[in-house]
């Protein structure tokens, strides 16, 4: 609470969270109330915004804005979704690497090197093949790629807490190792995972909308900011302002959960890391 | 050197072997049975059969298995079964495209956030410096595609310097053309992975600039930026070395998404329309070899690093 | 790159600077941008070296080469007629009337309709360099024209050393159009063999390279029997998606494109170095009811569907690059009158028909394939919705659609764009995916191509299509008229069915 109220006296700060609260309000409240049905073809196409059409409409006569702010629950959906699983796997990665017996520790770091130089983008497309398309399965895709790339840094995290001088004052103390692991170990690392996880979370947005502008994300009838961006990037030329506002929403949605990771990490005084692009998952 | 060599190469050997596996494993085993997938969900029983016969699934599956290896080793990607044409074949022509692509790219990643990067942090306490790091932050946020569309807007509608999408008919026969439709697709990769890169540059000057040795450099009368690109650039040329492996794959990766943003006949485009034709087969070699480049990339990176950090080798394993 | 620790280099090593290095490469990596640069900023001259080729640029790529087994229109649109020949084609500029080509005129045919006989042409060859012999006919035809393939029993035999006799069991109209079609096509020896990849014909132009996902290029035959080509080279490219098309126009690097996407036409126009020419075509976009399939074997169901879709709206999504449709038949094809006020747009009376039948709260699926442009399917589920109908769109590749649809039958509703004129007899054919079954219908549809005078054929194709109109077995959305756009330079390109064939004959560049 310490740390949040010191990331909202910052400007940078209050400006994230507050997009934050808006996006996650915005998307709530599209869940019982939106200003037309996203989905409705009137078969108007393209017309310049109005008072029925804040934004005008798209090449199907369907409602930009309310599709635009329908949208939001899928990149929402998906950053809290990716956030959750990555955060599963990365801890028991980190667990398992970083604390487990020296030959499981071993397996867990050269498996999580192998992992990491697996693009996440290929891991998608590849379960996608299999699978077919849909929200679960980039939640799935993403939840995975970005967990091993958080075991990663969190299992070094782990390393060096354990070789600290408070954690071995409590063994030669007699504590359990639970009492070890939940008392001195998971509270020292937790402030590197909740800047991990915003991290994670920004950029699942961001591959959400390049997956389903592939076509591998959001199914069709689910408006989603990146099947926005598919099915206008061809008019582009002829009705420019339509590409823009999905594109403008992702945008600043992902800024926000980076500056807000940014300024966490600041306030919870995580040291710096070494590499600071290798933390950043992709 | 000869045993990191060795170490490293077989780390290399091994990782290729788990990505192989973890492939094959995914789109062999997964699906259950493949032929289904393939064929669709309607297909005759006969026709399964066929397909199944056709793609050797009767066999065990770690026969399979080394078969599929033992020709990927011998550049025998096996045949398309959509089209039934020679995947190795295939992935040659489309490599045409990818390659200079990412190549283009990693120029202009290099070239934004080399220069960027020192400038911002040799300015650090300037606004200009600030302003240059803020806008990393915001470029790093940008959808990729977003990015090319606005591209495409800006140098190609309004501007009308650049084509907005395609590729020359025939391709490297007129390379004027050919990189003229490169250029649009390698800014957008470069420009928003320049930004993940110039902040590794940006802090990694900044501890250049707080270090030792460039301290007394100054202490000795040279000039604060003498004594950083003396003294303290070959260290920060170091990291970048470093992490041009990760940044090579990200780049090739990128290029998935933007040569469908912009019609490019490539890989990415290839493997994106494979995926929707169910052609596992090819998808999976696909993709191995995509994972083999990037290892390999890693791995000579790594090499490269090694033979030219001199706090690396003098030091022993480790 | 994990956590190797910064440490402080020792100084006796930094002796060999790498600053040398490092700028080595910023320079190196500066010149190539600069020179990048220099390429992009300075646009190509237009092409000095005019060579006498035509670039064509299609929506659709073929998935495989062989003509005959192709079930949608991607290959014969780049091979019939170009590589590819049968004994009869299509005129130019119609969409069915035939003409000869490898037969020297129109066959004879029997009093009682049922006997047809070609006499082929001299001197014809394969691009393989063998000679046309009517072993190669009747080898081609025979297979190709068969019950399961075009219903009918056919027999074919070669009569001396240049003609070939087909015997029919009962007068049929639609004989000549078939062998003008796909399965009319004559193979060296009647092979397909190794014809996936490739071509061999006895066209104006023979088959050079497929490049997959990109283009197809076809050489001018030296060697043909006829007019030959205007062209030296004619190179098909494949833009999936438009946007890619509209630059390669300006770019020079296609001469024409066909069937661009509607709201691309904004690119062009007042253009003055390209001509749009609106081409009439047979294409039929069709949603299709199973009709085979309750709840759609009650007529009151399909006949709400019909009325509930607005077909002046659906064509205003297309540009206007469409025409109003109320039966399957087009205007350029025998039997067309107009029936747009049968089952017209009436929301109203649709809900009370939906009423009726007791089929108010109807969940249905169209099953579409992935390619078409979805602004007038997004328009048909939303209408449908007007009328209580929830209707989800399946898109699919078109092999699956294929599967499910075409050979399975396995749909609610299907969206598909019905390109091959004359296809009538799809609604008089019970074993069709529709499943359309009415005994009327199928008499007057046998009757009609039974018959050898061709205005007895119109009117009672006429009347058989009022029966359609009225018992709406789907709805055709509209007819398509695409736009294709011409470079002024390019003459003589055809303007009629290019969705089905674009035929290269008489295609001259400046």
């Amino acid at each position: 609470m310490k740390t949040l109220r010191r990331v909202v006296r910052r400007p940078v700060g209050a400006f994230a969270i507050a997009v934050l609260a808006l996006v996650a309000l915005v998307s709530i409240v599209s869940l019982f109330w939106l200003p037309q049905n996203p989905n409705y073809a009137s078969g108007n196409v393209w017309l310049p915004p109005s008072a029925d059409h804040w934004l005008g409409t798209d090449g199907s006569g369907r409602d930009i804005a309310s599709r635009l702010i329908a949208g939001s629950r899928v990149s929402f959906g998906v950053a809290l979704g990716t956030g959750a699983l990555a955060s599963v796997i990365g801890f028991l990665l980190a667990l398992l690497g970083g604390l487990g017996k020296r030959p499981v520790r071993e397996v867990v770091a050269v498996g999580i090197d192998v992992l990491v130089a697996f693009p996440t983008t290929l891991l998608a497309i590849m379960l996608t093949a299999v699978f077919g398309s849909g929200i679960p399965i980039v939640i799935a895709a993403l939840g995975i790629a970005f967990g091993v790339s958080m075991g990663r840094v969190m299992r070094a995290e782990f390393r060096q807490v354990q070789g600290a001088d408070f954690v071995v004052a409590a063994q030669v103390a007699g504590l359990s190792r639970t009492r070890i692991l939940f008392r001195h170990l998971i509270p020292s690392v937790l402030p590197v995972y909740i800047v991990q996880v915003t991290w994670t979370m920004g950029t699942a947005v961001l591959a959400e909308a390049s997956l389903s502008y592939l076509g591998f994300g959001a199914p069709k009838d689910v408006p989603s900011w990146g099947g926005m961006l598919a099915s206008t990037q061809r008019f582009v030329s002829i009705y420019p302002e339509t590409v823009l506002w999905p594109g403008l929403a992702i945008t600043i949605t992902v800024l926000a959960f980076f500056l807000f990771g940014d300024q966490l990490r600041d306030a919870l005084d995580t040291r710096d890391p070494v590499d600071e692009t290798a933390e950043v998952p992709r | 050197m000869t045993r990191f060599l060795l170490g490293r190469t077989g780390l290399l050997a091994l990782a290729w072997l788990l990505a192989s596996v973890l492939i094959f494993a995914t789109l062999r085993i997964l699906p259950g049975d493949v032929a289904q997938v393939i064929g669709g969900t309607q297909a005759s029983p006969a026709q399964i059969a066929d397909l199944r016969e056709a793609l050797g699934l009767n066999r065990p599956l770690l026969t399979q298995y080394f078969e599929w290896i033992g020709g990927v080793l011998r550049f025998d990607l096996g045949a398309s079964v959509v089209t039934g044409t020679e995947i190795s074949a295939e992935l040659a022509e489309k490599a045409e495209v990818t390659i200079p692509l990412t190549v283009m790219s990693l120029a202009v990643v290099l070239l934004v956030a080399i220069p960027l990067g020192v400038f911002a942090a040799y300015r650090n306490d300037s606004p200009v410096g600030q302003l240059v790091a803020a806008s990393s932050v915001l470029a790093s946020a940008i959808p990729v595609v977003w990015a090319g569309l606005l591209g495409t807007l800006l140098l190609s509608s309004w501007l009308g310097w650049l084509p907005s999408q395609g590729f020359p008919r025939d391709g490297w026969e007129e390379p004027l053309q050919a990189i003229r439709s490169l250029v649009l697709p390698a800014l957008t990769i470069g420009l928003i992975e320049g930004a993940i890169l110039f902040r590794l540059v940006r802090s990694a000057t900044l501890r250049a600039l707080d270090a030792d040795h460039v301290r007394t450099a100054m202490s000795q009368g040279n000039s604060r930026l003498r004594a950083l690109l003396t003294q303290g650039l070959p260290g920060v040329g170091l990291s970048i070395i470093s992490m041009l492996g990760l940044q090579a794959a990200a780049l090739l990766v990128g290029a998935v998404v933007v040569e469908q943003l912009f019609s490019l006949p490539g890989l990415g485009t290839m493997l994106v329309s494979d995926v929707g034709e169910r052609d596992l087969p090819k998808v999976q070699s696909t993709l191995l070899v995509l994972t083999s480049v990037i290892l390999v990339m890693g791995a000579l990176v790594d090499v490269i690093h090694r033979i030219i950090d001199p706090r690396l080798r003098a030091e022993g394993e480790e | 790159m994990s956590e190797s620790n910064p440490q402080a280099p020792r100084y006796e090593k930094r002796k060999r600077s790498k600053a040398p290095l490092i700028i080595a490469i910023v320079v190196v990596v500066g010149l190539v941008a600069a020179v990048a640069a220099y390429f992009a900023l300075t646009r190509p001259g237009s092409d000095a070296t005019a060579k006498n080729e035509v670039a064509v640029g299609l929506v659709l790529e073929p998935t495989s080469l062989d003509v005959r087994n192709d079930a949608g229109v991607a290959t014969g649109q780049v091979l019939i007629d170009n590589v590819y020949q049968g004994l009869v084609g299509i005129a130019a500029g119609s969409v069915a009337d035939i003409v000869p080509v490898l037969a020297t005129e129109l066959p004879e045919v029997s009093d009682n309709g049922l006997e047809y006989t070609f006499t082929l042409r001299d001197g014809v060859k394969f691009h393989s360099g063998a000679d046309l012999t009517t072993a190669d006919v009747v080898e081609s035809l025979a297979p190709a024209l068969t019950p399961e393939t075009v219903g009918y029993a056919v027999a074919v035999e070669a009569v001396g050393d240049a003609q070939v006799k087909l015997t029919l069991e009962a007068p049929n109209s639609l004989l000549l159009w078939e062998l003008a079609g796909s399965k009319g096509v004559i193979l060296e020896g009647g092979s397909t063999d190794g014809l996936q990849n490739s071509a061999n014909g006895t066209g104006p132009f023979e088959f050079t390279r497929w490049k997959q996902g990109d283009s197809i290029t076809l050489d001018k035959n030296d060697a043909y029997w006829g007019e030959p080509a205007g062209v030296d080279r004619a190179i098909f490219r494949f833009f999936p998606e438009g946007r890619a098309a509209v630059n390669a126009l300006k770019d020079g690097d296609i001469d024409v494109h066909t069937a661009l996407l509607p709201p691309l036409r904004a690119e062009f126009e007042g253009n003055a170095n390209f001509d749009m020419v609106r081409a009439e075509s047979a294409d039929v976009f069709t949603l299709a009811y199973n009709n085979a399939r309750a709840p759609f074997d009650d007529p009151r169901v399909r006949q709400a569907l019909s009325m509930a879709i607005d077909g002046d709206k659906l064509v205003g999504t297309q540009n206007g690059d469409a025409k109003q449709l109320g039966s399957p038949i087009t205007e350029l094809e025998p039997g067309y009158t107009d029936l747009t006020s049968v089952n017209a747009y009436d929301p109203e009376a649709a809900r009370a028909l939906l009423a009726e039948a007791g089929q108010q709260n109807l969940s249905l699926t169209i099953t579409a394939p992935n390619f078409y442009d979805t602004a007038s399917l997004d328009l048909v589920t939303s209408q449908l919705a007007e009328i209580g109908v929830s209707a989800k769109v399946k898109p699919v590749e078109f092999p699956t659609w294929l599967n499910d649809v075409y050979s399975n039958h396995d749909f609610d509703l299907s969206y598909v764009d019905h390109a091959e004129a004359r296809d009538f007899g799809n609604y008089a054919n019970p074993g069709y995916y529709f499943g359309y079954d009415n005994p009327e219908v199928q008499r007057l549809y046998a009757e009609a191509i039974a018959s050898i005078d061709p205005a007895d054929e119109a009117a009672l194709l006429e009347q058989a299509a009022g029966l359609v109109a009225a018992d709406a077995p789907a709805k055709w959305l509209f007819n398509y008229t695409p736009t294709n756009v011409v470079s002024t330079k390019v003459s003589g390109f055809p303007s009629v069915n290019t969705n089905s064939r674009v035929n290269l004959a008489g295609v001259t560049v400046e």
